[in-house]
């Protein structure tokens, strides 16, 4: 019962405590709910490539998912790139140590920047989609067809998304990275006359396989929950266009705030060691 | 074959089903009606469990639908057709494709059947030369009629449709009723119809039930449901300008035509 189409409580004239408590109640069960749709969504995963049809659906999401948010995230990552270079590059010249340009600039970017604006570009651009497209389902009975039919709504709609999502999301955080570090190269040699060569090496001799490795692997974990939290609130879609809105809004917000929050801490799990 | 016993359904602070219950038995053709909003469609969703009720039980046979789950739930719900009240087609999905999704998900067939079957339902409904346009690119009664074709495409054994003719020209809803009332006898398939139709409805029904303020006003056969001196029932036949007189000779002028 992924799809509840009702409040799950009434909290009409109940003191404004008990509101709060229910509040609490919801979201105690949404993230239930969020960790039961994902596990379901995961084990259908293999299912996905056994039919043709399914095959086509998931590959027709990881053109939506990767393709279609190439101009953004190129936008995006060039520019974080470039301001990331002349903010870190003009501190820098204050101590004479311009030659460290590349390597502050390619340590943020692999290791923060790049996986929180691909995360942030895919949640407004792809996630933000999603819930709308969910609960316009929701809201005009499809989700409620596909079930009758003994269509498992996760297995149907949710597996090919977030499936491309978490596919997608570890390559576009890499893509956005390599234009970052070249935006903020290109700011180094015209701006502050740090020369590109040198700047490069700098960056390429500073980065090691793990932070890529906890950058992509952060990025993954954007991708799946930005998935599951666009899924989860289309589903709960309620009250007909207004509620399409509502939930299309809350999975921008949460998934906004969970990537920081998650990039914080898996950047504690792997950097601070005791 | 169905039954509801005392179905209670609370959606806030708002009542919108209160202590319905009545029973359709196998190879009938139960119509469902009552004014705007007063839960009709809700009734049939909790048939089927996309509802549950805050009181009160449903049955299939000696099954319960209340309280079914996993995989007992999708049994249960492999044994219903329902044409929703929107079409809920899918929008990405060709008319054809929309209405081959059942055969495909539920049943082994080679895909030149399917694709037989599918074009045979589109015939029924007179949608065979919209089989490859997009749900969005068909008028709402065609949308209606395509679910109609997808509830009815595999067998199963009961079908709910959520007012199948609203929405469409008086001669397209006369095929429909048609068809309606064909599938009924041919396959000995329970219906359930929820209409605004009343007079189609007392002609092709066994029993009429009516709901108001959330509550059964009556459950009869049309011929006791004409005659009855029930306040609402008498405002809704008026409404409707049907006078025992005038059902008698339409059901003669109907049963000629059969
Ligand atoms: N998911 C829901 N959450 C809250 N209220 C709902 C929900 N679904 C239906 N309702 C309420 O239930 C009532 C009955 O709705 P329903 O759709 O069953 O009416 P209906 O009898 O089918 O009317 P119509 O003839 O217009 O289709 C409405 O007042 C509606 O507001
Ligand atoms: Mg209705």
């Amino acid at each position: 019962m992924v799809v509840t189409r009702e409040s799950v409580f009434n909290k009409n004239g109940k003191s404004f405590f008990k509101v709060i408590l229910l509040q609490m109640c919801e979201m105690f069960a949404a993230i239930g709910m969020s960790v039961i749709m994902m596990c379901e969504a995961l084990s259908a995963f293999p299912l996905l490539f056994f039919k043709k049809d399914s095959r086509k659906n998931v590959f027709s999401q990881m053109y939506i998912v990767g393709i279609r948010t190439l101009p953004v995230i190129t936008v995006v990552g060039l520019f974080t790139g470039m301001i990331l270079g002349l903010q870190v590059g003009l501190a820098l010249t204050k101590f004479n140590q311009e030659s460290f340009l590349g390597a502050a600039v390619m340590l943020s970017l692999i290791r923060e920047m790049a996986p929180f604006v691909t995360g942030i570009c895919l949640s407004a651009c792809v996630g933000s989609a999603i819930a709308a497209e969910l609960g316009t389902m929701v809201v005009n009975d499809e989700v409620a067809a596909l079930e009758i039919m003994s269509i498992s709504p996760v297995r149907y709609l949710v597996a090919p998304r977030l499936g491309a999502l978490a596919v997608m999301s570890p390559f576009l955080a890499f893509y956005a990275c390599v234009l970052g570090v070249v935006g903020g190269g290109l700011i180094g040699w015209t701006q502050l006359a740090v020369p590109f060569r040198q700047y490069m090496v700098s960056a390429m001799s500073i980065a090691l396989p793990k932070d890529l490795f906890v950058g992509l692997f952060k990025s993954l974990i954007f991708g799946i929950v930005i998935g599951v939290v666009s899924s989860r609130e289309g589903f709960s879609t309620k009250l007909g266009a207004t509620g399409v809105g509502k939930a299309t809004q809350r999975s921008v917000i949460i998934s906004f705030l969970l990537i920081l929050v998650l990039g914080y801490m898996v950047t504690r799990a792997f950097y601070l060691e005791f | 074959m169905i039954r509801c016993e005392n179905l209670t359904k609370i959606f806030g602070d708002s009542v919108v089903l209160d202590n319905v219950s009545f029973s359709v038995s196998k190879g009938e053709i139960f119509s469902i009606v009552g004014p705007s909003g007063t839960g009709k469609s809700v009734t049939l969703k909790h048939l089927v469990g996309l509802f549950r009720p805050t009181s009160g039980k449903v049955f299939l046979q000696d099954e319960e639908v209340s309280s079914a789950s996993g995989k007992k739930l999708e049994k249960i719900r492999e044994r219903f057709g329902y044409l929703f009240q929107g079409g809920a087609l899918l929008g990405w999905l060709s008319v054809a494709e929309n209405v081959a999704l059942p055969l495909k998900e539920l049943t082994r067939l080679k895909e030149d059947e399917i694709n037989r079957q599918v074009m045979d339902a589109l015939d029924a409904v007179g949608l065979k030369d919209a089989a490859d346009l997009f749900p969005a690119e068909i008028s709402g009664g065609m949308q209606k009629r395509a679910g109609l074709a997808r509830a009815i495409v595999r067998k199963c054994d009961i079908v709910l449709y959520d007012e199948p003719t609203s929405g469409l020209d008086p001669v397209t809803a006369i095929t429909i009723n048609n068809l309606i009332k064909r599938i009924n006898k041919e396959r000995g398939i329970t219906s359930i119809v929820v209409t605004h139709d009343l007079a189609n409805a007392l002609l092709f029904s066994d029993r009429i039930m009516m709901i108001k303020d959330s509550k059964v006003v009556i459950n009869a056969t049309p011929d006791e449901f004409v005659a009855s001196a029930n306040k609402d029932v008498q405002e809704f036949l008026d409404a409707q300008f049907i006078t025992e007189e005038s059902y008698k000779r339409m059901k003669v002028e109907y049963e000629k035509k059969q």
